[in-house]
């Protein structure tokens, strides 16, 4: 086990430098628009022009540029400065990451909460009405992008605008604080947002449990189980779910890295101050060190969630072995 | 024109092996071992017999099968077909072969693509080496051969699922041998199917081989349908062949310790002769063919084991009645008389 | 005395996309305390359902029909109620099948699977459980129980998985057990090693045993009784000494005559039984047998047979509407290695809408 784990630790180390060459590439080959101009304003002087790209760096070739990103960062840690306002994007990023991660997690646990119990309920009573209500609600759910039932939830909640002003609105995330300096204000701000972004993956969770356990009910050893004189609830839980969860756990482990790379729709539609909003407005700036890190730290959450997944697959199913 | 190999075999297996290796390591995997699937096997298969290969799971049968077809590539020993090795050919090398050696396999359930039709199934083979492209002709060909494995040719559009087990063994038949191959390799055709279908296809294969002169290799764990089809059978054992011999010898004077147990454990449907005959059953369980037994890979399971056999490998040699044994205790006859129903008979 | 288990006219019929299975059509047997009943049949028969239906199995599957009695002690369990019948599984009436790895939970420790099986019926402390569970494990053969409770299922081999099946079937002591082709998945020796443990538990334990099989051998070897059954309905029933000695129904002559058995001449033409087994969902009209028989008459075409006793041995029932001096004159001739040709001659049965017995007979 520990060399698996060693050699995957090796490859993600591998896949960040190569995923890093990539958009380094991309964006000096085709930038979303010339930083050096959004950066000197309207009317901007040569001169001016050329001494903000002198600064910049962005006068050397590509080559060079990419072997100084590289240097600082493997040896310093540092990510660079902003294109637009020469923050440090270390610290850009990592001031941004406590959103992220709220919204992240808090749509998990509601996702889970509700698809969960939604898929074993679904499975068990598979045919009648009230299964195929439930799936039929959850491809409703499952089909709507996320960003239309971000601004439909806030026409209809929003306590500024809404029609049932029940909930906080978009932008109400507090500016400094976080969910443990400030948990009310919060708490608050994102129960719209993490509803939305939890109801396409409760619907998806749902309708995958319940297609697994409905296979799994089938088996050979749910039979045994019945023959041996226990009782159904047991058998579904303790035999059932806990075989069909294990697929469960890897697509979660996908699902939360994928989000703590910032979830750019949801963010943005509510206007939380995380990493994908961050992502989304350097990109349109061209801002190259900020659209780095959030690629970097994005994958990073990808790569390492995947490998606690296929770890974690040993610990729940004896027969995988590493 | 039949060139046959230096004693009139069609086929010559010499030290074969298969060896699967298992890696380990963090970066660079180093092989730390192997599954001996099949290690050191030699046989001849005889121009128009019916060679038996007979033992239990993890012996090697199928992946001997599968060697000897060149499904697999072997990582030692030689295979000689009609006096050319063809151990190391290429894919384009072999193409001309396949249409002289065939297999049907044991799962007609799982062994047909669904989405083919039987005409296109039992059809390809002509499509694969450029035979009868003209198509009417070729369907005509095909609806002659469903006749003859016994499925009605108005069928020729229908899909496996609409076919029972029975009938889907018989597709695959028919498949195997539309090319006319002088060699069959049949890998448990009817294990998978209900016992009063299984007498339908063994009779058709025997038919078969009957009217097209074909040569079979026969493999299989159930030795009744063994002894029934085969007139030779080589009797398996983790990836070594422990006897080999004449169907009538084998059945009636089993030598090898192994082969004893085996037809002891065949239960035969006459509760008189159950009662009378004394079963030998073995302790044990078969070892990992990662880690054989050193000795005879028999000797922690045989009754009759003695010193030598943890120690000293026995050879295939021949004994009295012309069977070949690799034992260094072979069974005497008082002891097959105790065990063996088909003793004497 | 009473029969331990005794089956009464059970029917099961499935409501499927297709139409109306009838799985099981009327079947009757009986189990005596103690001893051991084969239930002999191909796929389809209805073997594996009527045992599913006894342990109230069958209750799980939404669309299933159940009529007849099946009478336990004395008393129906078709009547008793989901929890009163989840009482008696795993406690007084086990059942075993027939591939062991897919039939145990791969994640969890053979202990714990065992520990659970007592704890559902026996109040025991964990501890207790785990002790009777390495008894148990002792008992069926496994090296090192004590060790072994530690392991999970894909760290046996076929044989033991098996063991620890039925470990598992008798580890509350039951009345019965039934076990549905416990060793078809396995080696051939590894399966007499199991049917020897069978055996002896058996006699150790005083278990009355239905043992559901397709190989004739096995029966021929563990038990006393036996049924024969065919597209849902039992064909012929009795002693096992009687129906291997003289059988009566020409299914079970077929099956006699179609296996290649080691106890005779190698070079014998196998017989087989010509066509392909019958869909339960349209079943033929009549005796069930009929299309596939070589002796049918007109009339079998319509009158179902029912199993009527021999008139020299009452324990021995055939469901055939042959006479008897017929069918007995037919055995004869097939024992002696006729062709069922041959036998319909010389036992003077007329041949009305035979099939055709060709070689190979109608594709099946």
């Amino acid at each position: 086990m520990l060399a698996f784990i060693i050699r995957r630790v090796l490859w993600m180390v591998v896949l960040l430098i190569i995923i890093s060459f990539i958009t380094f590439v991309i964006f000096s080959v085709l930038p979303s628009a010339n930083p050096v101009l959004l950066r000197a304003g309207r009317n901007a002087s040569p001169e001016l022009v050329r001494s903000i790209t002198k600064t910049l760096g962005l006068d050397k070739p590509w080559y060079v540029q990419y072997g100084k990103y590289m240097q600082h960062l493997v040896l310093h840690f540092d990510f660079g400065y902003s294109y637009q306002n020469n923050i440090s994007v270390r610290q850009e990023i990592f001031s941004r990451m406590p959103a992220t991660a709220t919204l992240a997690f808090g749509a998990m646990i509601i996702w889970l909460l509700i698809g969960i119990p939604v898929g074993i309920f679904s499975a068990v009573r598979r045919g009648t009405w009230a299964d195929k209500t439930a799936m039929g609600t959850a491809l409703v759910f499952i089909s709507a992008p996320v960003y239309w039932l971000g601004l439909v939830s806030l026409y209809l909640f929003s306590k500024d605008i809404g029609v049932f002003p029940i909930f906080d609105g978009q932008g109400t995330y507090p500016t400094s604080g976080n969910i443990f300096t400030e948990p009310v204000a919060v708490i608050q701000s994102l129960i719209l947002p993490w509803l939305v972004l939890a109801a396409s993956f409760a619907a998806i969770y749902a309708r995958f449990l319940r297609g697994n356990l409905t296979e799994v009910l089938g088996e050979d050893y749910i039979r045994t189980a019945r023959s041996k004189g226990l009782g159904e609830r047991r058998v579904v839980y303790k035999h059932g779910v806990r075989s069909a969860i294990t697929p469960i756990v890897t697509i979660l482990g996908l699902d939360l890295g994928i989000l703590l790379g910032g979830a750019i729709l949801t963010e943005t539609v509510f206007n939380i101050p995380g990493i994908g909003r961050l992502a989304f407005d350097s990109i349109q700036k061209s801002d190259l060190p900020v659209v780095q890190g959030t690629v970097l730290i994005g994958a990073f959450f990808i790569i390492f969630l995947n490998l606690i997944v296929d770890v974690a697959y040993a610990f729940l199913d004896p027969r995988v072995r590493y | 024109m039949s060139t046959q190999g230096a004693n009139g075999s069609l086929l010559e297996v010499r030290d074969l092996a298969m060896h699967f290796p298992l890696k380990k390591g963090i970066l660079l995997q180093r092989q730390v071992g192997a599954v001996r699937a099949v290690d050191g096997v030699s046989f001849d298969v005889r121009e128009g017999e019916t060679l038996g290969l007979v033992g239990e799971s993890g012996c090697g049968k199928s992946t001997t099968a599968r060697l000897i077809t060149r499904l697999l590539e072997p990582t030692a020993g030689t295979v000689t077909y009609q006096g050319r090795d063809i151990t190391h050919l290429s894919r384009r090398g072999l193409l001309p072969l396949r249409r002289e050696m065939q297999m049907i396999f044991q799962d007609p359930y799982s062994s047909l693509n669904p989405r083919q039709t039987v005409g296109s199934v039992i059809g390809e083979p002509f499509r694969i080496h450029g035979i009868e492209r003209h198509e009417a002709r070729r369907k005509v060909r095909v609806q002659e051969l469903m006749e003859q494995v016994g499925l009605n040719p108005e069928h020729y559009n229908r899909l496996p699922h609409q076919f029972s087990g029975g009938q889907r063994q018989r597709i695959g038949v028919a498949r195997a041998i539309a090319l006319k191959p002088k060699l069959v390799i049949a890998d448990e055709p009817v294990s998978a199917l209900d016992v009063s279908i299984q007498a339908q296809i063994i009779n058709l294969l025997r038919q078969l081989q009957r009217d097209l002169g074909l040569t079979i290799v026969f493999i299989a764990h159930d030795l009744s349908v063994v002894r029934h089809m085969c007139d030779r059978v080589a009797v398996m054992y983790l990836g070594k062949i422990v006897e080999l011999a004449e169907a009538d010898e084998l059945f009636a004077q089993p030598r090898h310790p192994y082969t004893g147990a085996l037809l002891s454990a065949v239960p035969v449907p006459d509760p008189q002769l159950a009662k009378a005959k004394r079963r030998q059953v073995l302790t044990g369980d078969v070892p990992s063919p990662t880690a054989p037994p050193p000795g005879c890979r028999f000797h922690t399971r045989c009754p009759k084991a003695q010193g030598r056999c943890a120690h000293e490998e026995p050879q295939l040699e021949i004994r009295d009645g012309g069977a070949l044994v690799a034992c260094h205790f072979p069974l005497e006859a008082a002891e097959i008389e105790e065990t063996v129903p088909t003793a004497g008979a | 005395m009473a029969p331990l288990l005794e089956v009464r006219d059970l029917t099961v019929t499935f409501d499927t996309e297709d139409g109306l299975v009838q799985a099981v059509d009327r079947v009757s047997y009986t189990v005596e305390s103690g001893k051991a009943l084969g239930i002999v049949g191909e796929s389809g028969s209805g073997k594996s359902v009527s045992s599913l239906t006894v342990m109230g199995l069958t209750r799980f599957f939404r669309n299933a029909q159940i009529s007849g009695e099946v009478l336990f002690e004395g008393r129906d369990l078709l009547k008793a109620s989901d929890d009163e019948i989840r009482d008696l599984r795993g406690n007084k009436i086990s059942m075993i099948f027939q591939d062991p790895l897919s039939s145990l939970h791969p994640f969890y420790k053979i202990g714990d699977q065992l520990v659970e099986a007592i704890r559902a019926h026996r109040d025991v402390s964990r501890a207790q459980a785990l002790d009777r569970s390495v008894e148990m494990l002792g008992l069926v053969g496994i090296p090192e129980p004590r060790r072994r409770v530690d392991s999970y299922p894909h760290e046996f081999s076929g044989g033991m998985r098996q063991r620890v099946m039925i470990a598992m079937g008798l580890i509350n002591d039951p009345k019965l057990l039934i076990a549905d082709e416990p060793t078809t998945a396995l080696d051939v020796t590894v399966q007499a090693q199991i049917l020897d443990l069978i055996e002896r538990l058996q006699h150790e334990l005083e278990t009355a045993i239905v043992l559901i099989t397709h190989d004739l051998g096995v029966v021929a070897e563990v038990t006393d009784e036996i049924a024969v059954m065919y597209a849902g309905r039992v064909v012929e029933r009795g002693a096992k000494d009687a129906i291997f000695a003289a059988p009566r129904h020409p299914y079970t002559w077929g099956l006699l005559r179609s296996i290649p058995r080691l106890d005779q001449a190698r070079g014998d033409e196998l017989l087989p039984i010509p066509g392909r087994p019958p869909s339960l969902i349209n079943r033929p009209h009549g005796c069930a047998f009929h299309p596939r028989c070589p002796y049918v008459q007109p009339d079998h075409m319509r009158v179902v047979p029912s199993l009527q006793p021999l008139p020299d041995d009452a324990a021995h029932e055939v469901a055939c509407l042959l006479a008897e001096p017929q069918r007995v004159a037919l055995w004869d001739a097939l024992k002696a290695g006729a062709t069922p040709e041959e036998a319909r001659e010389q036992a003077g049965v007329t041949s009305a809408g035979a099939p055709v017995v060709a070689e190979g007979g109608q594709a099946g």
